[in-house]
């Protein structure tokens, strides 16, 4: 049973901010709510405030600029798998989001919640990774970019401060010619293992220039490995 | 040593209801293998 709490709909991230301020632990923003409100009906656990930030404009848009591509934190995953600028430009990121949990989940669920809710057997914080991709935090009169390496610091707990939220992912496109990939692994519905890859060949498409490996869902919080990327063929494969 | 299993024991693998964790650190192996053969695949 989801107990009684109250709704707070701010329509800006100054005014969220403050609202975290003020409310501290008792609030937590709401950006979907496909992992929270599971948690709040098992009764696991107990917000006197939901801050639905849903309403604040401006934070769902996927543009690109500069050889960047940036995705607002309230994108839902519904909204980059049917981006066309996504897939045309990274059809890794699309193919991900679009195997996320179920359709329920991908047609609410935002990528700025995934990623705050830091649930280990989640799946863009791997793929991110291999991406270089950093986060955009903000709070009332500060703006500060975090890689996303130093976001996820343990299970269910990520570097933002108390009164900040997630705006925004900035994605590098891949130098050419790069591939992608997402792979993972799992009975549940929760991968039990993700893996992300990306390698950059030379213009002869000959040999790896470079390769970045990153893996998630089987501990705490998805990693790179820089000690696998140093390898090169035949040893890699 | 291969990238798979330096993959595998980096991933901080735990056993869980998802499996112990040297199965899990095998399935990042394997995994691996498929998604640099598949990245190669995909260049562009």
């Amino acid at each position: 049973m989801l107990r009684r709490f109250r709704l707070e709909e701010p329509e800006s991230v100054d005014e969220t901010s403050d609202l975290l301020a003020r409310y501290g632990e008792s609030a937590k923003i709401y950006a979907g709510g496909t992992e929270l409100l599971l948690a709040m009906k098992e009764g696991l656990v107990h917000y006197e405030r939901l801050v639905n930030i849903k309403k604040i404009r401006s934070l769902d848009q996927i543009t690109t600029e500069n050889g960047f591509i940036h995705i607002g934190a309230l994108s839902t995953h519904r909204k980059l798998v049917e981006s066309s600028l996504l897939r045309e430009r990274l059809p890794a990121l699309v193919g991900m989001e679009s195997d996320i949990a179920n359709i329920r989940v991908r047609e609410v669920g935002t990528l700025g919640g995934n990623l705050c809710f830091a649930e280990p057997h989640a799946d863009p914080g791997t793929l991110l990774l291999v991406l270089g991709a950093r986060l955009f935090a903000a709070k009332r009169s500060s703006n500060r970019e975090i890689p996303v390496e130093q976001f996820f610091v343990d299970a269910y707990e990520t570097c933002l401060e108390p009164d900040e939220i997630l705006t925004g992912v900035r994605v590098p496109l891949p130098p050419r010619p790069s591939g992608v990939a997402y792979l993972k692994f799992g009975y549940l519905e929760r991968p039990s293992v993700g893996v992300a890859v990306r390698v950059t060949l030379d213009q002869t498409r000959e040999s790896i220039v470079e390769a970045r490996v990153a893996v998630g869902c089987a501990g705490p919080v998805p990693r790179r490995v820089e000690e696998a990327e140093r390898l090169r063929q035949p040893v890699l494969l | 040593m291969k990238a798979g299993e330096i993959a595998g024991r980096a991933s901080d693998a735990i056993s869980d209801l998802h499996g112990s964790q040297e199965y899990k650190e095998h399935i990042v192996g394997v995994l691996l293998k498929r998604a640099f053969q598949r990245a190669q695949e995909y260049c562009v």
